[in-house]
């Protein structure tokens, strides 16, 4: 290996072992959240909503977490007829495995719950994982597809 | 069904799962007719719930929740108890073997006792006692176990939670695994 990629190497270890900016990390939480309310309400379920099928509501919480400290935040609130509510409530922005928890679940039915989880890909990208249970088999990437599927499920 | 060989274990995992199982009855009604929760609250709190659906359902999906976690702290309390327990006996044994057998057991002997009266009073200092004895899988498993207990325990400040929830016969069973693998 030549000294440059050595040394590049060397770098590489030394910015994966650094503590993050968690005041820059809480940001890019905040934001993940609120973008990804907003494509499940205007780019997924609008369909529903405009039909009159689903309603949303954005419930503000407060919440203060090991590392990245106090922050305001909201409870995605979808109400479908008959009573029905389901909530995609932020969770935590560390968590042992990833980089940020919601969970979503069905008021009422505490066994209809699983965890939206966020995978930072690098300092731009992430990914959703939705995760029915604590083994990694059943961890998928989270799509407008998974999260129907799931619903449907929950419905039945 | 959960089979759950250690008996200390296995009674307290019978209680908590009643408990769950009375709520999941009780928190089903509650979905149905938000007026049911006024038939299972202490009495300073009917009509205080109860009013809207949402709040009563709410009010239900906590109740679960707060139940979950106080199982995981009882289950792995349980846990602690049976392990320590069992590393006292040994440490017994090990004292007169010691006594007994040792040219300059001192040394070994003050150690052995901080080790195990001393500094390990706490889950993590079990782990690390039998770290080495267990397969990194069900270790990995038990850590995860310990940090969500702590977690709980310890107020949610100061550490993260794990990114998906064990269900707690998954727990009962992973305790029990490791009290076998300890035992054999």
């Amino acid at each position: 290996m030549a000294l440059k990629e050595k040394l590049e190497k060397l770098k590489k270890l030394n910015e994966q072992n650094k503590e993050p900016d968690w005041e820059i990390y809480k940001e890019a939480w905040k934001n993940a959240i609120a973008d990804l309310q907003d494509t499940i309400m205007y780019k997924w379920f609008d369909d529903y909503a405009e039909k009159g099928l689903m309603t949303f509501a954005l419930v503000p919480t407060k919440r203060n977490e090991p590392y990245i400290g106090e922050y305001l935040t909201a409870v995605l609130e979808i109400t479908l007829a008959e009573n029905k509510f389901l909530a995609l409530e932020p969770v935590s922005g560390v968590t042992i495995e990833y980089d940020g928890k919601l969970e979503f679940y069905m008021r009422g039915n505490i066994d209809k719950k699983v965890s939206i989880l966020r995978r930072v890909i690098n300092e731009k990208e992430h990914e959703w994982i939705i995760a029915k249970s604590y083994d990694s088999k059943d961890h998928y990437k989270l799509d407008k597809l998974e999260f129907e599927k799931l619903i449907e499920e929950w419905l039945q | 069904m959960v089979t759950i060989n250690n008996e200390e274990l296995r009674e307290t995992f019978n209680y908590l799962e009643t408990i769950d199982n009375i709520l999941l009855k009780e928190v089903r009604q509650v979905y149905g007719n938000k007026s049911y929760l006024d038939k299972i609250v202490p009495e300073q709190l009917v009509r205080v719930y109860s009013q809207k659906v949402k709040t009563a359902v709410t009010f239900a999906d906590n109740l679960t929740r707060t139940a979950y976690e106080n199982s995981i702290v009882t289950l792995v309390a349980t846990f602690e108890r049976i392990l320590f327990a069992k590393y006292k006996t040994s440490y017994g044994s090990i004292k007169s073997v010691v006594a007994n057998y040792a040219v300059k057991p001192l040394n070994f002997y003050k150690s052995r006792e901080l080790f195990v009266n001393g500094n390990i009073d706490k889950l993590s200092g079990i782990i690390y006692l039998i770290e080495g004895h267990l397969s990194s899988k069900l270790l990995e498993k038990l850590k995860v176990i310990k940090d969500h207990r702590n977690y709980i325990a310890h107020g949610k400040r100061d550490s993260a939670p794990p990114a998906v929830e064990m269900k707690l016969h998954d727990i009962a069973k992973i305790l029990d695994e490791v009290i076998k693998e300890i035992e054999s």
